[in-house]
């Protein structure tokens, strides 16, 4: 297993734990986070931590689940199943204390120093409104 | 110079942008497993893949993927891609045609055999950020601060 993955892998480890400081030193202090499921970016340790505590606030039991990473040297690509229950508010909706489960990939790049410095994470929060009850999925064709 | 998986990969969607959908399969094997994540659907064959990629083509005429950045990790590729296009037809349960355009960011993985050929690959991209574009749902509230 290389650094990077090394790197990425104990990250997500330390999140389920929710060692958010340690999580979060896999990080430059700069780094950019793109969610695009959410149409967020999050600049700066700080705002990643945010992140993250406002996902354990409606989803206290959230884990990461499922992990594969692909290694590509200073990028690692890693596919998980995002799980919990929602037990707070989240996105501005009540709780429900519905379960969801959702598929995640996360893009990292890491700078010359093994941190991280550019993620872009892409998902289907659509898939996680409906699971909620938030939204009804169409009928597909 | 790009591997061969790489020079696969990159032929799906020059082909597809190119209306040459079974080109743009050929390098799928033909007991491929593929997985939507937006769809929520697995597609267990190339020619169930052939299908999604058809129905995007009946929805979006002029729909265009560009390729952002291609990353080569041996035995899988992965893309992150865009799409982009004009609703002038049918999309699933969705009969009538908006006329409305989208920016959709995606994420492809290829899984290649020994051979080259493409046996599994994954597709991630946001459902609720097509529907928000097409005007068929609102995004829910985002805190201001953090909104891109």
């Amino acid at each position: 297993m290389s650094k990077n993955v090394d790197a990425t892998r104990s990250g997500f480890e330390a999140w389920n734990k929710r060692g958010w400081k340690d999580a979060a030193s896999r990080y430059a202090v700069g780094a950019t986070v793109i969610d695009h499921g959410r149409e967020i970016t999050y600049k700066g340790r700080d705002e990643i931590i945010g992140s993250w505590e406002e996902l354990a606030k409606g989803f206290p039991d959230a884990e990461l689940t499922d992990l594969t990473s692909y290694d590509a040297g200073d990028t690692v690509v890693t596919t998980s199943v995002g799980r919990g229950t929602n037990k707070g508010e989240f996105m501005g909706m009540p709780a429900t204390g519905r379960r969801v489960s959702l598929p995640l990939v996360s893009i990292a790049h890491f700078d010359a120093k093994g941190l991280i410095d550019r993620e872009e994470q892409y998902s289907d929060s659509f898939s996680m409104l409906v699971q909620l009850g938030h939204a009804k999925a169409p009928n597909h064709a | 110079m790009a591997s061969k998986n790489v020079q696969t990969a990159l032929a799906v969607y020059e082909n597809f942008n190119k209306r040459d959908i079974d080109g743009a399969v050929s390098g799928f094997a033909e007991d491929l497993v593929f997985e939507d994540h937006g769809f929520g659907q697995t597609y267990k064959s190339r020619a169930e893949f052939r299908d999604s990629m058809q129905s995007w083509v009946d929805g979006f005429s002029d729909v265009k993927v560009t390729t952002a950045k291609t990353i080569d990790a041996g035995d899988t590729v992965i893309l992150q891609l865009e799409g982009n296009g004009k609703n002038d037809g049918p999309m699933g349960p969705f009969t009538k045609p908006t006329g409305r355009s989208i920016t959709v960011p995606f994420v492809e993985l290829y899984k290649f055999d020994a051979s080259g050929r493409i046996v599994a690959g994954e597709t991630y991209f946001d459902m609720l950020t097509l529907l928000v574009q097409l005007g068929h749902a609102e995004r829910p509230a985002q805190p201001a601060a953090a909104r891109s």
